[in-house]
């Protein structure tokens, strides 16, 4: 059987292990605390395993239970745990006791609750150096804007005659609002898309015979009474090309883009206008990220991707700087054979 | 992490991270060199490290700096004991905080370490057992025997330590 000392290092080594169950680590702490010059020989070993103490630490005496045993230093150390907050139940009746009956141990127990250190107003100066600029992201979200763009309109070149075979509508679905309007004045007319949802609206910088913009000048009001059936479909198809290719996009703030309707399709115009239909709200699209993620070198970044994807692809994309009178950049235009728009850049 | 939340744990942990390097060492310039080195290699291990996480790796990364540093000047060294004979005999002139500050320098590096956690950060002492390596029984007697000691020194230099 092992003797009360024994018994004692061996709870004191499983404590300062961490391996003591709580009701351990109470004893022991109750034990430190009357106990300064163990505590104090543990602290100045700092070492973890502790080595085995030399019996001479150990002086028999059994748990006191008497408040008026505590002596100062045991007390110092009681009213210190009491402060933090730490005294067990059978510890803290005990301390309760000796600062009822003593008021000058009273005071210094409520003294150690002013022992708190408060931060000072020091500012790291060395803050600013390390903050990491964002430019390196900014430029992988332009590329992926201008991929994704060049990709949505690739996937419109490839796929979008499939896409309108499926939805072409028969004629009689559509009727027009003002049958005065001719099919010639609605091939003449130089509405790109009267997009009834779109947030903003689209200038082509540069009139392209063969990209089929032409200078708005007159909008025709041809508003459909129906609307195809199938055109939610064709919207799912544009809002999922969009998700496909930008998938930084959150889908619901440009659900509003997606959701463009054409209110001006004459019916023999279906398929053209469908696709410059898609191609607005592509435009839309590339404008509002372009505003959204301003950024001069993201423009540079952009541009010579660009022309990497037309030297690999044959492409003929172009993205052209606009600058100010003191050279700044102050917009961009982008064109290609389907696509045209200008976007202004606010420098940072 | 994202590049933005390593900016925010720039500007939300960096000034509460020189403050308790810089009063554990009480040098500005190694403080600086400490905090940096601590976020160099945040940035090295940037997708490693969750922001969750991100103040007790911070912490726990400057403090393993700083223990290094104190090993290796002597200088630092010297003040890693507290020394009753060299008690200056009267230090009422500045606040509670300042003085607590000055006797806070007097103790041992471990116990200083443990006391601004607790302080400054407002850690429990599993939190501060993880920063530094110590046990949680080990923190508690820091803490104590460190309070102990501001109170000894605030009560021998004459400091009002009662309401």
């Amino acid at each position: 059987m092992k003797s009360f000392s024994e018994n004692i290092k061996e709870l004191l080594r499983r404590y300062f292990e961490g391996s003591a169950t709580d009701s351990e680590s109470i004893k022991a702490e109750e034990y430190l605390i009357r106990h300064p010059e163990v505590m104090a020989r543990y602290e100045e070993k700092n070492i973890l395993p502790l080595k085995p103490f030399a019996d001479d630490i150990f002086d028999g005496r059994s748990s006191i239970r008497s408040a008026s045993e505590y002596d100062d230093e045991q007390f110092l150390l009681l009213a210190a745990a009491a402060a933090e907050g730490d005294l067990a139940d059978p510890m803290m009746a005990d301390f309760l006791e000796i600062i009822e009956a003593d008021q000058e141990r009273k005071a210094v127990a409520q003294s150690f609750e002013l022992l708190r250190l408060k931060p000072g107003k020091e500012r790291w100066p060395g803050g600013k150096k390390m903050i990491r600029s964002h430019s390196f992201g900014n430029n992988i979200k332009a590329v992926s804007m201008t991929i994704g763009i060049a990709a949505a309109v690739c996937g419109l070149l490839l796929f979008g005659p499939a896409i309108n075979r499926e939805l072409i509508v028969p004629s009689q679905s559509l009727s027009l609002a003002i049958p005065s309007t001719t099919e010639a004045e609605a091939n003449r007319s130089d509405i790109l898309i009267q997009a009834g949802m779109a947030v903003r609206k689209v200038s082509p910088v540069k009139a392209h015979e063969s990209n089929g913009f032409r200078k708005v000048s007159t909008p025709v009001n041809l508003i459909p009474q129906t609307m195809p059936e199938e055109l939610p479909v064709y919207e799912k198809r544009l809002v999922g090309s969009f998700g496909a290719v930008l998938p930084e996009l959150e889908a619901e703030k440009y659900t509003g883009l997606a959701t463009v309707t054409p209110r001006n399709i004459p019916p023999n115009q279906q398929k053209k206008l469908l696709d410059n239909w898609m191609i607005t709200g592509l435009t839309n699209m590339a404008i509002s990220v372009a505003e959204e993620k301003k950024d001069k070198d993201a423009v540079d970044f952009a541009g010579h991707r660009i022309e990497e994807i037309n030297r690999l692809l044959g492409w003929d994309m172009q993205l052209e700087k606009k600058l100010d009178e003191n050279g700044e950049l102050k917009a961009v235009s982008f064109q290609s054979g389907l696509l045209c728009f200008s976007a202004p850049v606010k420098n940072k | 992490m994202t590049i933005k939340e390593y900016n925010t744990a720039v500007k939300v942990f960096g000034d509460p991270l020189y403050r308790f390097i810089y009063r554990s060492i009480k040098e500005r310039e190694r403080a600086n060199d400490i905090v940096q080195d601590s976020f160099e290699k945040l940035w090295m291990q940037v997708t490693e490290v969750d922001f969750l996480t991100v103040k007790s790796w911070l912490f726990s990364t400057a403090y393993n700096r700083m223990i290094d540093v104190i090993r290796k000047d002597s200088r630092l060294v010297m003040v890693e004991y507290y020394d009753d004979s060299s008690l200056m005999e009267s230090d009422t002139s500045g606040d509670l905080n300042e003085v607590l500050h000055k006797a806070l320098e007097r103790l041992p590096a471990p116990q200083r370490a443990v006391i601004l956690l607790r302080d400054y950060e407002g850690y429990s002492y599993q939190e501060i057992s993880s920063i530094t390596g110590l046990s949680e029984a080990q923190v508690k007697v820091y803490i104590y025997r460190g309070r102990v000691s501001l109170r000894n020194y605030l009560t021998k230099t004459g400091q009002s330590i009662y309401r």
